[in-house]
């Protein structure tokens, strides 16, 4: 019957192998957990910030009654003293 | 819409027709050789035209239907403004250094020369049948004062047989009224600015100003201009630098202008505001603008 033995120098690459993936995704993991802690949240910009909220703004559809400025035409001709 | 821009009358001259029909162009050819032709006829600068002939003789029989109607516009305009605007003032204009076309004009001249009396328009005769014109001795006539907004007029009205019509010489502008759209007219800024004193919308009719502030040259040191106040036989002493009057044709409109500037501001636009059919406003000399109380319903800015 046959037996296989395993070779120390294989494994030893492998755990290193391993370990390394395992140093390479806990980094990415952190990098993107401190991506997500930088984006403000809308709280955060605003009173918990310091500044004072914005009111509304108004809407650009303008009112019935207010009045539309008139366009100026171009004019056709000129009247002025003869020269 | 085509435009032909030429210069008559010593005038920048325009003639507009809003309309893509055929013939459209030959048209406008057409009525700017009548504008010349009336040119030729009516100008007192020309020692062949007509009118010279008219003043050389003192007497003209049948006389050619442009000199008779004109004729008839300047003396009507006396007969309405009182004598106010005349065309007896020719020896006066002359007396004041405007004895030449103003291209040709001296701006400084050195001779003093004393005021004349206007002569009363009443002395001139007409008669219809034979087309006659007698003048009084001492009587010649120019025909500057209403000449531009008649022919304006009559070059409109021959136009509009084609189409919506403006025929704009020197700034004496007539309009037919068949325009769907309202005609936007410019009112020149005489203090020096840019931009117009505003643009007024006009359905039809006319627009003319009377100013002071062209056309004018020295003599011994004293500023001439060459709207001569008849009650003088000097350039209007007034406070009214330019009248610009919206009226039912050019020639009441350019007839009110000129009445506006001999009257002055006040009495001027106290008329103005007296006549349903006329709008106006003026610069002062002291660049002050004032406006009737119709003339705001004609700007573009009352269309909105």
């Amino acid at each position: 019957m046959a037996t296989t033995t395993a070779d120390p120098r294989r494994s030893t690459a492998t755990a290193r192998f391993a370990m390394t993936l395992a140093t390479i995704a806990a980094t990415l993991g952190g990098w993107l957990s401190m991506a997500r802690v930088e984006q403000p949240t809308p709280a955060a910009s605003g009173a918990e910030a310091g500044s004072a909220r914005l009111p509304p703004l108004p809407s650009l559809e303008p009112r019935a009654d207010t009045p539309r400025p008139a366009r100026r035409p171009v004019p056709i001709a000129t009247t002025r003293a003869s020269r | 819409m085509y435009a032909l821009d030429f210069k008559v009358m010593g005038c920048e001259t325009r003639v507009v027709l809003d309309s893509e029909a055929p013939g459209t162009s030959a048209a406008l050819e057409s009525v700017a050789a009548w504008l010349v032709e009336c040119e030729r006829r009516l100008s007192r600068f020309d020692s062949m035209s007509a009118l010279s002939t008219l003043n050389d003789f003192g007497w003209a029989d049948h006389v050619d239907e442009v000199l008779w109607d004109a004729v008839d516009a300047a003396l009507t305009a006396a007969s309405e403004t009182g004598g106010l605007v005349t065309p007896t003032v020719l020896p006066a204009l002359e007396a004041a250094g405007y004895d030449r076309s103003f291209d040709a004009l001296e701006r400084e001249h050195g001779n003093p020369l004393g005021a004349p009396r206007v002569p009363d328009w009443k002395g001139v005769e007409r008669d219809a049948e034979t087309r006659s014109i007698r003048l009084p001795p001492g009587v010649r006539l120019d025909l500057g004062g209403t000449a531009k907004g008649w022919c304006a007029d009559a070059a409109a009205s021959r136009l509009s047989a084609l189409g919506p019509a403006l025929v704009d010489i020197g700034g004496d502008i007539a309009m037919s009224d068949s325009r769907r759209e309202p005609w936007p007219i410019a009112i020149e800024d005489p203090r020096g600015a840019d931009e117009p004193l505003d643009i007024v919308l006009v359905r039809g009719g006319g627009v003319a100003t009377s100013g002071r502030n062209v056309r004018r040259w020295r003599r011994a040191g004293v500023e001439q201009h060459h709207v001569i106040d008849p009650r003088t036989g000097a350039p209007a002493r007034t406070d009214v630098l330019t009248a610009s009057v919206i009226a039912a044709r050019a020639l009441d409109a350019e007839i009110a202008a000129k009445r506006v500037l001999l009257e002055g501001s006040e009495a001027g636009l106290a008329w103005i505001d007296s006549r349903p059919e006329l709008a106006a406003i003026v610069v002062r000399d002291d660049g002050h603008v004032l406006r009737s109380r119709r003339f705001e319903s004609h700007s573009y800015r009352s269309a909105s």
